[in-house]
């Protein structure tokens, strides 16, 4: 329960605050995915925080919000991007330094950004419980070490607070999850809502071939997520959709495609209905390609 | 008198027939304090709370690192003294924000400003938490006469709807001493002085020595006559008596320490009377009274207001006749926005002179402002747009160590300002799990 009611105003669509480590093209088309729905008035960005990835991770996702939703900070008036482990980060890849260093003919940084330095990213900890509290309902996509989210739960009265609008967290099973296993194992003994989990095994049948992408956005010149998926690796490859996936999942919980498992402990296992299997990878493709 | 190499104690008094003049800190009571402290003086510890917002146009440096020859508008006032402050960017207190509730953020930003909790909108029952004053009032109080002084310059109303819901309560009080109990600040400069120095100050020795002698006997009156009468008493009506006469003495300790205080303190100024015309005069004689407050130890901890959120005082001294409140809502009219910054000038530079005092006071081997660390700053960043995140925020001083100034820092945004709060109420040699929201101690302080 929050400390206090709030009232006043119609809650806005569901936020879903995205915990990322932003090194893999997932988390790229999964960025671009959560832009989409909040332009279709279906969930609003209701933060976005990278732990485990660089400076260039945060500003990269800053340009994919500036790309979608240009002159507007991320989520709400005052927060930017999270960025953990502010003061030791680790390198960036190619994924997200190609489009972040991309020049324009001018010599100009071919993307929009708010971000100037550093010091422009939110603390991450900090950023999450503030994103959660902003929010009347919200789900928590969480792909990235746990290390962020576990310490933003430890915030005084933060249990309480999240523990009403938050319909649930998702955890997308990688080795990324486990870098912080203190800290998982923490969120999954102290977390108040619901938890699911997307493991590797259910998201991998639906990794998208890149060419499909590559038809799908068309004759997009500019385009972050584009330079993002194309940077990773040599083209035509296999791009993979585990967090496309628990976005999709996240904005649409009552979707038919899916289905929840009882797993161990407090945890669902979230899987796709057989007969709704041929339906996932146009699903996808369209989320992510969206405008 | 006559100095051995033991220490002498800092709470040393001349004593006459019954009278009792404080001493200042002379060196031979420096090794009972080096005892206690390593740096030799207390840490002391006060917020200097602007309303309204700050033209952050005017006060944020370009850089980060060691502060320019050539501060911001706003800060010049400051720049004698730019070696003895930071300038800490990109603090927030999340909890002033609207967040789902809407309107009310001038009650929200003071009330959840030094809580770092949620504010229940209401305008009686009241709830926020404890500010960080209080947690360090709470620690060290014990130590001086007064735990805090709540000071400010706009009379404190309590009661009321003064802002969307909220109470005017949360308005006018940035001290809470517990979730539903704020201290009001003292903006009568006769009550602050009365408070800080005793209703005896202004009074001749022979004076305050009568009245000390009158309510002593009276006291003794009733405790002669009571342990006279428990001698003939059952053991049950004595456990009853014992208890009376035990509240007795708490009185008599009140009345005792209250008449001790008030010979000890010689504040060295008169005691004022209502409230200076001129908003200058009127800075520089509550400021003057915080200064003898550190310098007497009479307390450590102190919230200075030097307006409550929402003010819409006007300052005719420097030639600004509209309300701080409405200019603030500028909606970019730059000739507001120049009132605007023009007042924010005007409180720094009075700040200035209070720092220029702290400086020249000496405190030990050092000064009372190398044994400081002030907060100077405010919940609201752009009134026009009521942000509260990339808050305006001085920490002036050295907290006997507990800073290395001179420097702008630049935080992550969202960085909860109640980190700073932890870090300095650690200062004093408490260490609070947590201060509202916090999320840990600011780093690069030290």
């Amino acid at each position: 329960m929050p400390q206090f009611p709030r009232f006043n105003r119609e809650p806005p669509p569901p936020g879903i605050v995205y915990n990322t480590s932003m090194t893999t093209p997932d988390a790229a088309l999964a960025l671009g995915a959560l832009w989409a729905y909040e332009g279709a008035r279906r969930a609003r960005v209701g933060g976005v925080c990278v732990t485990g990835g660089g400076y260039k991770a945060a500003l990269f996702c800053d340009i994919v919000n500036q790309h979608y939703k240009p002159g507007k900070p991320i989520g709400n008036d005052a927060l930017a991007v999270g960025l953990a482990d502010f003061g030791n980060l680790p390198p960036d890849g190619p994924m997200v330094s190609v489009p972040v260093d991309r020049l324009d003919a001018s010599g100009e940084p071919l993307y929009l950004r708010t971000l100037t330095r550093p010091a422009d990213t939110s603390l991450a900890e900090a950023h999450l419980r503030n994103a959660i509290t902003f929010n009347a309902e919200s789900s928590i996509v969480l792909s990235a070490p746990a290390s962020s989210l576990a310490r933003s739960l430890q915030i005084v009265a933060a249990r309480d607070l999240y523990s009403e609008p938050v319909r649930r967290l998702i955890l997308v099973e990688s080795p990324r999850l486990y870098a912080d296993r203190e800290a998982l194992e923490y969120l999954l003994g102290s977390w108040p809502t619901p938890i699911v989990m997307l493991s590797a095994e259910t998201a991998e049948p639906f990794a998208l071939p890149s060419d499909s992408l590559d038809a799908a956005f068309g004759d997009a010149a500019a385009h972050p997520v584009v330079d993002a998926y194309r940077a990773f690796a040599q083209t035509p490859y296999v791009v993979p959709t585990a967090d496309l996936l628990a976005v999709m999942y996240a904005v649409e919980p009552d979707s038919a495609v899916f289905r929840l498992v009882p797993g161990t402990g407090n945890t669902d296992r979230l899987e796709i209905r057989p007969e709704s299997a041929t339906t996932v990878n146009p699903a996808l493709l369209a989320a992510a390609s969206a405008a | 008198m006559y100095i051995t190499r033991k220490s002498l104690s800092r709470r040393t008094l001349l004593r006459g027939l019954g009278a009792g003049i404080a001493l200042p800190l002379l060196d031979a009571m420096v090794p009972a304090l080096a005892q206690s402290r390593a740096a030799g003086s207390p840490v002391r510890l006060a917020w200097f709370y602007l309303p309204n917002g700050i033209d952050m146009r005017h006060w944020t440096p370009a850089s980060d690192g060691p502060l320019p020859a050539e501060l911001p508008k706003i800060l010049a006032p400051l720049a004698p003294h730019r070696s003895e402050f930071n300038v800490l960017s990109n603090l927030t207190a999340h909890w002033g924000r609207p967040l789902l509730v809407g309107a009310g953020d001038h009650g929200r930003a003071l009330a959840a400003y030094m809580t770092g909790m949620e504010v229940n909108q209401d305008v009686t029952d009241l709830r926020s938490g404890v500010s960080a004053d209080q947690v360090a009032a709470n620690a060290i109080g014990h130590l001086t006469r007064l735990p805090s002084i709540e000071l400010g310059l706009e009379e404190a109303r309590m009661a009321g709807n003064c802002d969307n819901g909220y109470s005017c309560a949360y308005v006018y009080n940035v001290s809470w001493r517990t979730p539903s109990h704020p201290l009001p600040p003292m903006a009568d400069p006769r009550l602050a002085f009365e408070r800080l120095f005793g209703t005896d100050a202004g009074l001749s020795p022979e004076a305050r020595q009568t009245r000390f002698a009158m309510r002593n006997s009276i006291l003794d009156h009733v405790i002669d006559d009571t342990e006279s009468l428990t001698r003939r008493l059952g053991s049950g009506d004595r456990r009853k008596l014992d208890e009376y006469l035990t509240s007795i003495r708490e009185v008599e300790q009140q009345v005792t320490r209250a008449a001790t205080d008030g010979m000890m303190i010689d504040p060295g100024i008169d005691k004022p009377f209502g409230v200076p015309a001129d908003f200058g005069d009127y800075y520089r004689l509550m400021t003057d009274m915080l200064l003898i407050a550190f310098r007497a130890d009479i307390t450590r901890i102190s919230t200075m207001m030097v307006g409550r959120e929402g003010s819409t005082r006007a300052y005719p001294e420097i030639g600004v006749a509209d309300g701080h409140h409405p200019l603030t809502h500028h909606r970019g009219n730059m000739e507001m926005l120049d009132k605007v910054t023009k007042i924010n000038v005007y409180h720094a530079a009075l700040f200035a002179e209070f720092v220029e005092k702290l400086g020249a006071t000496e405190d030990g081997d050092s000064t009372l402002l190398d044994s400081s660390l002030i907060v100077y700053g405010g919940g609201l960043s752009d009134g026009n747009n009521h942000a509260h995140d990339q808050l305006p925020t001085l920490l002036v001083g050295r907290g006997g160590g507990a800073q290395l100034p001179g420097r702008h820092l630049m935080y992550q945004r969202e960085t909860p300002i109640t980190n700073l709060f932890t870090s300095m109420v650690e200062s004093v040699g408490v260490r609070p799990e947590y201060i509202g929201d916090s999320t840990g101690r600011l780093s690069g302080l030290g």
